[in-house]
């Protein structure tokens, strides 16, 4: 193999190691990007399910005011709770489609809402503007909004579950995040020592396999140049080196060089021709 | 190629730019005769002293991978 092929495939390997590093980091920067992202989801849901309750709980403070012979500010508070709840709901129903389990959740908190709660609403209105002035009535009110004290209860213990699972959710990404962040510390560090140690083996290998021959080389050439042309020693105890690239063809022509002189040396002592064996 | 140029291709694997003029002694000594004469029915003479003299002046090892590679040519078309 040549020298400069040897060296691009050190390069390459190095380069490899960097890019499976740089891959295995990304990888984890998008997984974290992802669990940001659902736990900042969850946690939209969980801000919306927490306004759905205080509307609920408004809606119960304006009713008893109103109950209460406050009516402006019962039917005030009452209005202002619909602008909360709302947009709450509105998100919630889409933000929970992908979730059946809180959907169902949070559909029955609906129910609740527009059922009984909006049912014991309209019952106190109706009572409350009634003409009957008897202690019925405040009784009959008293028993809607017992009714109405209940759902709302109830509504907020299943909004109460929706948060609780939101919240966990964005727990396990927070954890799941943290384990990514970890795994990416230990991925850095570890290719970081590995690839600084592949670069250290690398140089030193390279180096030697081209250094060690070509200092054996610049020996015998030292010696050859002064006129030491004892070849079969030097040719088979130190040029000994096969290493496939051009240190090799270098060291085949320094081969034929000392061969041409060790032949030109042998032909001019020559004084007659060899005998022919028998 | 010519017997010669065949000769000089394999002796200047080893003996690099004295093979010309190794060649040229050895025929001259041994065949009497000059490398651009030679013919195929040389080659087995030829290699004989070509191995005699590289043994000589660069050892065995080296005079037998002349020998193998000028008896080689007897198998060229």
């Amino acid at each position: 193999m040549k020298i400069r092929r040897k060296l691009l495939l050190s390069y390459l390997l190095i380069v490899a190691l960097f890019v499976a590093a740089g891959a295995t980091i990304t990888y984890n920067t998008m997984k974290m990007t992802e669990l940001q992202n659902t736990a900042k989801t969850q946690l939209e849901i969980n801000d919306n399910a927490y306004a759905y309750q205080q509307g609920l709980d408004q809606i119960q403070f304006g009713t008893l005011m109103y109950a209460s012979d406050n009516t402006t500010e019962g039917q005030q508070i009452i209005v202002a709770s619909a602008d909360i709840m709302t947009p709450a709901q509105t998100y919630l129903l889409s933000a929970l489609s992908s979730n059946p389990a809180l959907l169902a959740e949070f559909n029955q908190a609906l129910s609740l809402d527009q059922n009984e709660i909006n049912s014991a609403i309209s019952q106190v209105y109706s009572l409350y503007i009634g003409n009957e002035n008897s202690s019925q009535k405040y009784v009959d009110i008293w028993s809607q909004l017992s009714t109405l004290m209940s759902a709302v209860t109830q509504a907020d213990a299943k909004l109460a579950d929706v948060r609780s699972t939101t919240l966990a959710n964005v727990e396990s990404a927070n954890t799941a995040a943290q384990n990514y962040s970890n795994m990416s510390l230990i991925v850095a560090v570890v290719f970081l020592a590995l690839i600084s140690a592949v670069s250290v083996v690398l140089a030193v290998v390279m180096g030697s396999r081209i250094t060690n021959p070509l200092k054996k080389l610049a020996d015998i050439a030292h010696k050859v140049s002064t006129g030491d042309l004892n070849q079969r020693y030097y040719l088979k105890q130190k040029i000994d080196i096969k290493t496939g690239d051009e240190i090799d063809e270098l060291v085949d022509a320094f081969r034929r060089m000392v061969n041409a002189f060790r032949m030109t040396e042998a032909m001019s002592n020559e004084t007659e021709a060899p005998k022919e064996p028998k | 190629m010519t017997v010669e140029q065949d000769f000089l291709a394999v002796l200047a694997e080893d003996l690099g730019p004295a093979a010309k003029t190794f060649l040229f002694r050895q025929c001259r000594n041994h065949l009497n005769k000059e490398p651009s004469m030679l013919q195929k029915s040389d080659i087995d003479d030829l290699t004989k002293w070509c191995q005699i003299g590289v043994q000589s002046a660069l050892g065995a090892q080296v005079a037998e991978n002349v020998r193998k590679g000028l008896l080689a040519l007897k198998q060229k078309p």
